[in-house]
């Protein structure tokens, strides 16, 4: 699975730092954020639209005139946002442990060849189990409180984490490990200077998939393991036939989720600022 | 001698047969001295730079520097590549410092030095700029500065400036030559450019097609500092050239041989053609 998702991964980055990214919104910006409300309205109007033509039921399907509202008064009244702020400690607790230990995991196994052929098996063998199937299991050993949810994050994430890692750290190129030779550095030197900022981008797309992973770990876990959470929310608002405030949880799960990933891509523009100065590149070609 | 190879030749085990890339190399480098080794494609001139440098290690023979095998990585060696192998997350002055840098010295020692390399090879205001934001020539530059920064005793050139087209070419030779002049540093260069080994070497050595043996060596007589651009004109240099172009031409046309098709190369005065 892990393998599959990261190639797509360095794909998607690729392309999104070909785009320009500039702070101050030129021309091309507001084109682009134009474009963006032009389709929301295009979605909530066109549900909206079938909805009171009679297409869709908002028994089953809501309507934008009503999850809104209820998207907002779950905010105002505030039973939504400590529901929020519970999913986003499970998430973002899981997102830097599943960080911090496939980074480490993905440098080990690609600066170590020989760890890396005895695990690979055992690496390839545990990525494989479907962890969102074993999130009950998560609860029987670690509880029907966060811990469940932090652990089933984890093991999605440290495998995304650790095979862009890996893939990063032996993609650095030939004439970079040369050169790290000719100047006569050692081996933490090399690696340090060298072969880690070569990863980093690859790196980064790992870990903005962990993000997106860590999120859907978190809300499943939620509504698997009980009330608490925004899963947890939904979970309750499915039994209750409650549709609206269901798509209010929706909204919000999605609003959240998009600022997330927004301050992850801030973070990484600016680690990656010399990527950015290849695409605005004055004098080449 | 700084530089001596006795005896040298190499071969690269392969899984379809050994491949013999040199044979039977002797070579002396003078302290100070620039030596240009010239000689068609594959005939094993980047091979034997990478022996003399430390890189590799001969199958037979040896190599001495200063009485001792080189390793790769000593701190008086320097080493220019055809492809700049700029680090594309740092700066300019990023780059140029990473000697120094890697050697241990201070932040505002090295970022000085490397600054007063870049304004020499003429990078001034450049400074704060990525790699991809420079052209190839630029590129090159900043890779010149990089070797130079930390006055290596020897420094390796495997066609450093190959990569380039034929103006900006002669501008970083004329570079490389009015930097070398103040250094005083051994130079070993490869390239396939007799032009360029003429202009810039006190001797050239010429190389056979693989597997490479010395061919012919010649010491060019044109007084310094010399100006690889004002040479265009110069007497001695088409004398040399003329020279080392005929047998050059030789060993390029046999090594072409069973690549182009019969009748397209001129074959006269081509002794070895009678072995086909």
């Amino acid at each position: 699975m892990g393998a599959a998702l990261s190639a797509p991964a360095a794909t998607r980055a690729a392309s999104r730092s070909r785009r320009p990214r500039s702070r101050s919104l030129g021309r091309r910006g507001l084109q682009v954020r134009a474009i963006q409300l032009g389709l929301l309205l295009v979605l909530f109007g066109g549900w909206q639209l079938s909805t009171e033509l009679g297409w869709l039921s908002p028994a089953f399907t809501s309507a934008p005139s009503r999850f809104i509202p209820s998207f907002w008064h779950g905010l105002t009244n505030g039973t939504l946002l400590p529901l929020t702020a519970t999913t986003l400690f499970e998430t973002f607790v899981g997102f830097a442990i599943a960080a911090v230990l496939g980074v480490a995991a993905g440098i080990v196994l690609a600066e170590f060849p020989l760890i890396d052929d005895a695990t690979r098996p055992f690496m390839t063998g545990f990525n494989t189990l479907p962890r969102i199937a074993l999130a009950p299991l998560f609860v029987l050993w670690f509880g029907l409180g966060s811990l469940s949810r932090i652990v089933l994050v984890v093991s999605l994430g440290f495998f995304i984490v650790a095979i862009n890692t890996y893939a990063g750290v032996r993609s650095v190129d030939r004439d970079t490990l040369l050169l790290a030779r000719v100047l006569g550095a050692g081996r933490w030197r090399r690696f340090r200077t060298f072969v880690l900022p070569a990863a980093v981008p690859a790196i980064f797309a790992g870990l903005q998939l962990d993000l997106t992973y860590a999120f859907i770990g978190a809300v499943v876990g939620e509504m698997l393991s009980g009330s608490q959470g925004l899963g947890g929310y939904l979970a309750v608002q499915m039994g209750s036939f409650d549709i609206d405030a269901f798509f209010g949880g929706l909204l919000l799960l999605v609003i959240v989720a998009l600022i997330v990933s927004w301050l992850v891509r801030l973070a990484e523009s600016w680690l990656l600022r010399w990527r950015v100065a290849e695409l605005h590149g004055t004098a080449r070609r | 001698m700084v530089l001596s190879v006795v005896g040298v030749s190499h071969v690269f085990p392969g899984a379809v047969g050994d491949l013999s890339v040199l044979g039977d190399i002797d070579l002396e480098v003078r302290s100070g001295e620039f030596v240009a080794i010239v000689g068609p494609s594959g005939c094993g001139k980047t091979t034997l730079l990478n022996l003399m440098s430390g890189l590799d290690h001969p199958s037979v023979g040896s190599v001495e520097l200063r009485g001792a095998p080189p390793v790769a990585g000593m701190p008086d060696l320097g080493y220019l590549f055809a492809r700049d192998a700029l680090l594309p997350w740092r700066t300019v002055l990023g780059n140029a410092e990473l000697a120094l840098e890697l050697r241990g010295v201070g932040r505002a020692e090295r970022r000085d030095a490397a600054a007063r390399l870049l304004g020499q090879v003429g990078l001034a205001g450049f400074e704060d700029r990525y790699p991809a934001q420079l052209s190839q020539g630029m590129r090159q530059r900043v890779a010149i500065a990089r070797t130079l920064v930390a006055h290596p005793s020897v420094l390796f050139l495997d066609e450093p400036f190959s990569a380039l087209d034929a103006h900006t070419k002669l501008l970083l030779q004329e570079t490389f030559s009015e930097l070398w002049g103040g250094l005083g540093s051994t130079v070993v260069l490869i390239t396939h450019d007799l032009g360029e080994a003429v202009a810039m070497a006190d001797r050239v050595v010429l190389m056979t097609r693989r597997p490479g043996r010395i061919k012919r060596v010649v010491t060019v007589d044109i007084p310094r500092p010399r100006s690889p651009m004002a040479l265009q004109d110069d007497a001695e240099y088409h004398r040399v050239f003329d020279q080392l172009w005929e047998e050059l031409r030789q060993e390029v046309v046999e090594s072409a041989e069973g690549i182009l098709p019969a009748g397209s190369v001129e074959r006269e005065g081509s002794p070895l053609w009678a072995q086909h």
